[in-house]
């Protein structure tokens, strides 16, 4: 999840440099400015959420295989069987964080909340929804974070 | 509009709230607003000249915009010491993605701070703070870019008296 950290710093500076204008716009009365510079700060919001939702997609299911390959070289009967099926038919999205965190229901809700988002912002034409993508960041790097102390690291797999 | 990475799971499609749940959602709000009033208000230092104000302003978000429902009123605080305005905290948004709700943080001195409500991880629950003037990346002076983010800027801090208290002293001075 290295690259979220990359993608959230180019997202400060970007969010930074747009607040700073548009307090400058709205100390003048420039209201029209202030407003064409808050849309812009929701189409980066919006760009942003997919590209950190994507790397978070791509890690989840990084270790997913991870997990599989770990699983069907150790389990046995039928765990073992139930992996190797898993192997070739892929579950869904929230599945594989239910598998890999299956002690942790809290996560499994906040990645549904999470997901229901992303089919939102993917579907939304016109830009216009509210995100607080401060906070986004902040939990995808949680439950990644906890993936990763939980799970052998993928070095680590057989 | 393609998709950010993933490709199933369309069971989880957004469904606009209905007018029903607009106003039940807004009754939520004010609800979690004045519980958070009440905090601030308790955390203000007697016999110190602090008074407060609760009023309404009006507030109009897009899912209440497609729902049919016009603007409609939630409470604004507003903190005075002496008489003198030093902070108000404004409804923002309770449709927002990522967080419970959004309230604006004006003291005259700066841009605007925001309030957040938070429901994840459980060691965060709560109101978290985001302060305008935390040190972050600016293109005009080059050094900030590669500086060491501060985490406060990711994370927020809990919101409680004493981040009340910078809030007022920084309007106060």
């Amino acid at each position: 999840m290295d690259d979220i950290s990359d993608i959230w710093d180019a997202y400060v500076l970007r969010a930074s440099m747009i607040g700073t204008e548009q307090h400058r716009w709205r100390s003048r009365g420039e209201i029209k400015k202030v407003l064409y510079l808050e849309q812009m700060q929701k189409i980066d919001d919006h760009a942003y959420y997919c590209l950190v939702f994507a790397q978070f997609d791509n890690f989840i299911k990084t270790r997913f295989r991870n997990l599989i390959a770990i699983e069907t070289a150790t389990a046995n009967g039928s765990t073992r069987a139930a992996w190797k099926y898993l192997k070739g038919n892929k579950p869904d999205f929230v599945s594989m964080i239910e598998l890999l965190l299956p002690d942790h229901p809290l996560i499994h809700e906040r990645v549904r909340e999470l997901y229901r988002d992303r089919n939102r912002i993917v579907h939304d034409a016109k830009l216009t929804l509210l995100i607080e993508l401060w906070r986004i960041v902040d939990d995808l790097k949680y439950i990644a974070e906890l993936i990763d102390t939980t799970l052998p690291t993928p070095e680590a797999a057989p | 509009m393609g998709t950010c990475g993933t490709d199933s799971d369309d069971d989880l499609e957004y469904r606009p709230p209905t007018r029903e749940e607009v106003f039940a959602q807004l009754e939520d709000w004010r609800r979690r607003l004045h519980a958070l009033y009440t905090d601030i208000i308790s955390w203000l230092p007697e016999g110190e000249g602090y008074e407060t104000e609760i009023r309404d302003t009006l507030t109009d978000e897009g899912p209440m915009r497609m729902a049919g429902v016009p603007p409609q009123p939630v409470p604004e605080l507003r903190v005075l010491r002496h008489g003198e305005l030093m902070v108000t905290f404004t409804p923002d948004a309770c449709w927002i993605i990522g967080v419970l709700g959004r309230v604006m943080v004006s003291n005259g001195s700066h841009r605007p701070h925001k309030l957040v409500e938070v429901d994840f991880p459980a060691s965060k629950i709560g109101w978290r703070l985001y302060r305008s003037d935390w040190p972050s990346p600016s293109l005009q002076d080059p050094s900030s870019l590669l500086q060491p983010r501060d985490p406060r800027l990711l994370s927020g801090v809990r919101f409680d008296g004493d981040q009340l208290c910078g809030l007022v002293e920084i309007s106060h001075g």
